[in-house]
């Protein structure tokens, strides 16, 4: 499952497992941002019209990504 | 004793430039970096010099305002020595998330202080902190901080000043590798890991999440909601704008006929002195002036949205939409600033990492309706457009005023989507980005940015419609004919005129609007002033009146093609001399200056060709 394939309101914790994207710089940005395996994930909203866009919150932080980024930050939902 | 440099470095959001105003109060001064037009701030600090930089969430940096920061601190900057002390800046809000630049500045092993800001906020919502941990840690004195609260930078004050005197000397970095270590991602892993043991272990009691943020975004950030309310939003922006800044121009214009009439009374009426003051000068002073109020309203909205943290939420709502023209979110704040003045919007580009994006933001930032625009589809409006209601109390003025700001919108939404296609091309700028919690706006912080900009305009916009007011009188004054009085028929400006005056027939131009394009190419707004002097209308700009004439004087001169044409011509022509400044600036490079002029004028040409060769 990817973060782009979350719900809102969905149960019980979401951690990130992996991150599948080539370009290095991205990566670095992603985990600088606190995008890295282990840490908890929540959803907090998604774009208006189509879902396009999410807004996520990660270490404290409320942070918008885009669908091309959210499609390959792959997540496991542990109840 | 030596005067030292001590350097203040945090995230945007860490509340470091009130820190910055609270440490040195009304001692600092504003310059540029060399070569680029990021603010540098130094202040004065117990005879020491302090020095706010830009902010950033890391040291491996992306924009031209994370750059300055980095090199500010490693002692790369041209002019400023490396920081003795460095000030890292973190939000005790969300220490989880802030301490990582701190966790970064500490792998340098330089003298610093962590201030742990917001700390009064960071207490109310719960917060219990043993600091002896962090400061452990971090190997470094850690201070909470509060710009807000009495006496709040009181300890940050003192620890500075145990900390400066110590000579701990500045050991040679070597910051090639401590540069690549922050790009491990080993590294990454590790300082957040290190951030959360110490958290674990100074943290008494937990911090209450920012229930209000997440309340207000569930209506903000509402899919549907959201966007309706952020629509109803900017309506009535402009709405309240205009309403607001209408009274306010008036008194200024005011004051400028009251001026003149003074001059009157000083240099006698008839004289090219006179003529120079009231026509020249005045004129040019003026037609500065004139646009302040809704410049200044218009940012002061904006500043306070920015402040209060609706605009990161705008470009988020947006994101989506811009990136199927190929923009990212982002270009909302630069393409919204360029409808109070394009020199500064464009400026506000610089927060996108993507330089073809940044690039496509600058060029078409131009095709939004700038304030200055205004006076002239003002007076084009009300010479041919009757002045009845259609919707109610919607008038047709008004609902044609509303279609020229839609079709500047549009334009440049068309524009960006064509650039962006053929010679800007990529994928737009990511959108991640933080959308930090809602504050209440400061209104200092909110007066400060707005003084910049405002100066931004005075200095960079100002200017050039002074001197180039005084040009166009020149033109259009000289030369005299013998008895002294101006002959504008063989003037300078209308011989100009004349000649380029086949190029603009087919477009329904006669010489005389010829020659009040002109000077439109350096300032628009003169355009009005320039239109009332070919076409001879009688009286001052200013008095009462004076519109309507001018009004009425074009309306029987020229047919509806040739005036719906004008206005096609407004909306697309090269905008001031400024703008091409700022972008010659921003861009460095000739190329794409001269491209917008090439691009501008080609639309404006066509367009208003198009549209007299359909009415006429």
């Amino acid at each position: 499952m990817t973060l782009f394939d979350l719900s809102k309101g969905q149960m019980g914790k979401i951690l990130i497992k992996s991150i599948d994207i080539l370009e290095e710089n991205l990566v670095l940005r992603l985990s600088q941002m606190g995008f890295i395996p282990g840490e908890v994930v929540e959803l907090c909203t998604t774009s208006p019209l189509v879902k396009g866009s999410i807004l996520v919150s990660v270490r404290g932080a409320r942070i918008a990504l885009a669908k091309s980024e959210a499609l390959h930050i792959h997540v496991e939902l542990i109840s | 004793m030596k005067n030292k440099l001590i350097a203040l470095v945090g995230s945007p959001n860490s509340g470091k430039t009130s820190l910055f105003n609270a440490l040195t109060g009304s001692h600092q001064k504003v310059g540029n970096y060399p070569g680029v037009t990021v603010e540098k701030k130094i202040g004065e600090f117990e005879g020491h010099d302090i020095v706010d930089l830009p902010g950033l969430y890391s040291f491996d940096t992306r924009t031209l305002d994370e750059r300055i920061s980095k090199r500010v601190v490693l002692g790369k900057s041209k002019n400023l020595p490396a920081p003795d002390l460095l000030v890292v800046v973190v939000d005790a809000t969300n220490l989880k998330r802030s301490l990582y630049l701190a966790r970064e500045l500490k792998e340098l092993g330089r003298p610093m202080i962590i201030a742990l800001n917001l700390f009064d906020l960071a207490l109310k919502r719960g917060l219990e902190l043993d600091l002896s941990y962090l400061a452990d840690f971090f190997n470094c004195p850690v201070v909470p901080t509060s710009s807000v609260a009495k006496g709040g930078v009181d300890g940050l004050k003192k620890s500075i000043s145990r900390e400066i005197e110590k000579d701990a000397g500045i050991s040679e970095i070597d910051d090639k590798s401590w540069l690549k270590n922050l790009r491990d991602l080993g590294f990454i892993q590790k300082a957040f890991g290190d951030i959360d043991r110490i958290l674990a272990k100074s943290t008494k009691k937990n911090i209450s999440p920012d229930s209000f943020t997440e309340r207000l975004d569930r209506v903000v950030l509402h899919p549907l909601w959201g966007s309706v309310l952020m629509l109803t939003t900017l309506v009535l922006m402009f709405e309240l704008v205009f309403e607001w800044a209408g009274p306010l121009t008036e008194m200024i214009e005011d004051s400028f006929s009251w001026l003149a009439v003074q001059v009157n009374g000083i240099i006698p009426e008839e004289s090219l002195w006179n003529s120079f003051v009231n026509d020249g000068i005045l004129a040019g002073i003026g037609g500065v002036l004139v646009f302040l109020p809704q410049i200044i309203l218009l940012f002061f909205v904006i500043m306070v949205f920015e402040d209060f943290g609706y605009l990161g939420r705008m470009a988020f709502l947006l994101d989506h939409f811009f990136r199927r023209l190929g923009l990212p979110g982002k270009s909302v704040v630069p393409l919204l600033s360029s409808h109070a003045c394009a020199v500064p919007g464009m400026m506000a580009a610089r927060t996108i990492e993507n330089e073809n994006d940044r690039l496509a933001t600058m060029l078409v930032a131009p095709l939004t309706t700038c304030s200055a625009r205004i006076p002239v589809y003002t007076l084009l409006i009300a010479a041919f457009i009757p002045a009845q209601k259609v919707f109610g109390p919607i008038g047709l003025q008004a609902l044609v005023m509303l279609s020229l700001y839609m079709l500047g919108i549009i334009s440049s939404f068309i524009m960006a989507f064509i650039l962006k296609k053929t010679i800007l091309t990529g994928t737009p700028s990511r959108l991640l980005m933080e959308l930090p919690g809602y504050k209440t706006p400061r209104l200092s912080y909110v007066l400060r940015g707005l003084w910049i900009r405002t100066k931004l305009f005075l200095q960079k916009v100002g200017k050039v419609i002074v001197v180039l007011t005084i040009i166009v009188w020149a033109l259009i004054s000289f030369p005299r004919q013998e008895n002294g009085v101006p002959d504008l028929e063989n003037s300078y400006a209308a011989r100009v005129g004349k000649t380029l005056s086949p190029i603009f027939k087919p477009l329904g131009f006669d010489w005389k609007l010829t020659t009040a394009l002109i000077p439109s190419f350096g300032a628009r707004e003169i355009v009005v002033a320039s239109l009332a002097t070919v076409l001879a209308v009688e009286g001052e700009e200013d008095d009462e009146g004076f519109e309507t004439k001018l009004a009425t004087r074009v309306k029987t001169e020229y047919s509806l093609a040739t005036i719906l044409s004008l206005i096609i011509w407004f909306v697309f022509a090269p905008q001031c001399l400024s703008t091409f400044a700022i972008l010659k600036k921003e861009s460095d490079s000739w190329g794409w200056t001269v491209f917008m002029g090439l691009y501008t004028t080609g639309l404006a040409y066509f367009g208003s060709l198009i549209v007299y060769q359909i009415f006429s």
